[in-house]
């Protein structure tokens, strides 16, 4: 019996069955009701859940997208891009949890540093720590006059700021014998023309933004020397460049507790101070966060009457070697 | 014969002609099988009633109240015997439901669902009648096979559904399931007119069908 057999049995029951009471309700006399009561109430509670249930429907789908917009900014959406200059060139996209999104080698040797590591969803500091491991054993660090750029592409400045120092201190640490490389640092928003430019040279744009830098202080050099000069060597450059605004600075009376530390000869603070100056923000020293001054008074135990004139004149190893075990220590 | 050709008629009145003068049990037999072939083949035209016939009836509108009690006491009674499960009980509400529409209906406020509305007060008043024990519904399928009513229906097979599907199914299986064979309403009116989502009527009404073909392949098998 299908479904329709059924139905027609049902209904021809049901047919044979209804009675007819129509003279008795027709004629029968009722009393008008002035209002309705429960049982003719009209589905006016029905309707509000139904409104209830639709609006906590809405409201549910609302926090479900909310949800998953939150989620996809935290765990999926590129918060920061890190560049890591030696001459292998690598770039780190990096998530809100400072957690490693990709990977990606920008030049032929990068590829070498990288080859076989898996750094999806590792903690940024750990893969900062295993691509300078994978550099120290190919011999990419080994020359005393190496040289790390750090660059931090971020849009939000503070954050930047804070990423820049925490990964310049994570690389200075990651070198503790004295033929650590010196680490410079910078921050750059996010510029898509620099990158466009970057990748057509094949070159990070932490590096493009570093040759921008030079060029325009030594126009005597054209782009293509520039593109040829290892990290190092254009670091130096920008050394130099640095040494002759200190100079000016110093000869106009401008020296600083700060500035003295920045000549101290720990190579690796000393040049991740200087490399605060390839951001060209002055700014970036002089404002700089809270944690610096007392990363900084930590370094000296916090004596602020430190003589300029001698660190810089004397070049008093006691007290240089002093700074270092304070800075092991730390 | 009357008997016969009287329920043949409710079931196709445009053919009435045809088997009037039928006689003897082969004929009625016979009867019997054009009418079920006749009502497997015509689909059910549904129960429509617009809003403004409960107005009209709000108004005392006789002609306007013959009208809507012709349209819906079919299914109404349907549904009600669905809850009840008691003929007996289902004609008191039958009757309770109509009265209560003649003196509630000037009070009815249109909004696009009145049979949502007359299924409500059905509902209500049969709810009320089983608190108040007047049911028998905890009878079992022999004892409903001695009552009247259902020796009313004639044909074997028909009080056998009627009986499965008032005794062994759960009350939302057995409404669907009958207003849409008695009252040609689409899944998705029945939804509307009982409140319920379309996925709970279409699973309900599947269940239920599955429920009943069960019982029969059984039966049969027991018989054999």
């Amino acid at each position: 019996m299908n479904n329709k057999q059924i139905e027609g049995r049902i209904k021809r029951a049901v047919d044979k069955m209804t009675p007819n009471i129509y003279d008795q309700v027709a004629t029968a006399p009722v009393n008008k009701m002035h209002r309705h009561d429960p049982i003719t109430m009209q589905e006016t509670s029905g309707s509000r859940s139904t409104a209830i249930f639709g609006l906590a429907g809405v409201m549910a789908v609302f926090i479900l997208v909310f949800g998953l917009f939150i989620g996809w900014t935290q765990f999926f959406q590129v918060y920061g891009v890190i560049n890591l200059d030696v001459n292998p060139s690598i770039e780190l996209d990096v998530n809100r949890q400072h957690k490693v999104l990709a990977a990606t080698p920008i030049n032929a040797d990068g590829e070498a540093i990288l080859d076989g590591m898996n750094l999806c969803y590792v903690e940024m500091e750990t893969a900062i720590d295993a691509i300078l491991g994978s550099m120290i054993r190919q011999g990419f660090l080994a020359s005393a006059d190496s040289a790390i750029l750090v660059t931090v592409i971020m849009d939000e400045e503070t954050q930047a700021r804070e990423m820049e120092n925490t990964i310049a201190i994570r690389v200075s640490e990651f070198f503790t014998d004295d033929q650590s490389p010196a680490v410079y640092s910078q921050s750059l928003r996010r510029d898509q023309e620099l990158k466009s430019l970057a990748e057509s040279y094949q070159l990070s744009p932490g590096v493009t933004n570093l040759i921008q830098s030079i060029m325009l202080e030594y126009p005597q050099y054209s782009l293509d020397e520039l593109m040829e000069m290892p990290i190092s060597q254009l670091l130096q450059l920008m050394d130099a460049e640095e040494e002759e605004i200190e100079d000016k600075e110093n000869s106009d009376g401008l020296s600083s507790a700060k500035e003295s530390i920045r000549k101290t000869k720990l190579p690796s603070l000393q040049h991740w101070m200087r490399g605060k100056i390839l951001t060209g923000d002055d700014d970036n020293i002089d404002d700089d966060d809270n944690f610096l001054e007392s990363f900084i008074d930590d370094l000296l135990g916090d004596d602020n009457d430190i003589d300029d004139d001698n660190i810089n004149d004397d070049g008093d190893d006691d007290e240089i070697d002093e700074d270092d075990d304070l800075y092991d220590d730390d | 014969m009357m008997a016969a050709t009287g329920f043949y008629s409710t079931m196709t009145g445009n053919n009435k002609s045809q088997f009037t003068c039928l006689t003897g049990k082969v004929e009625r037999r016979i009867m019997f099988i054009f009418a079920a072939i006749d009502t497997a083949r015509q689909p059910v035209e549904p129960v429509k009633i617009n809003e403004g016939m409960i107005a009209q009836i709000g108004r005392n509108d006789h002609q306007a109240f013959k009208d809507f009690y012709e349209i819906t006491s079919k299914p109404l009674f349907a549904y009600i015997l669905s809850i009840t499960r008691n003929p007996h009980d289902a004609e008191d509400v039958l009757q309770d439901t109509y009265l209560k529409i003649r003196s509630a209906a000037h009070l009815y406020e249109p909004r696009g669902k009145p049979m949502a509305w007359v299924f409500t007060i059905a509902r209500n008043l049969s709810l009320m009648h089983l608190r108040k024990g007047k049911s028998i519904h905890q009878d079992s399928v022999e004892n409903l096979e001695q009552q009247h009513w259902f020796t009313e229906v004639m044909d074997h097979d028909d009080r056998i559904v009627l009986e499965f599907l008032l005794n062994q199914l759960e009350e939302q299986e057995r409404s669907i399931i009958i207003l849409h064979a008695v009252s040609g309403y689409k899944h998705i009116e029945i939804a509307r007119n009982l409140g319920l989502p379309l996925a709970t009527v279409l699973s309900k009404y599947h269940r239920g069908l599955k429920k009943i073909k069960k019982m029969i392949s059984q039966r049969k098998g027991g018989e054999r």
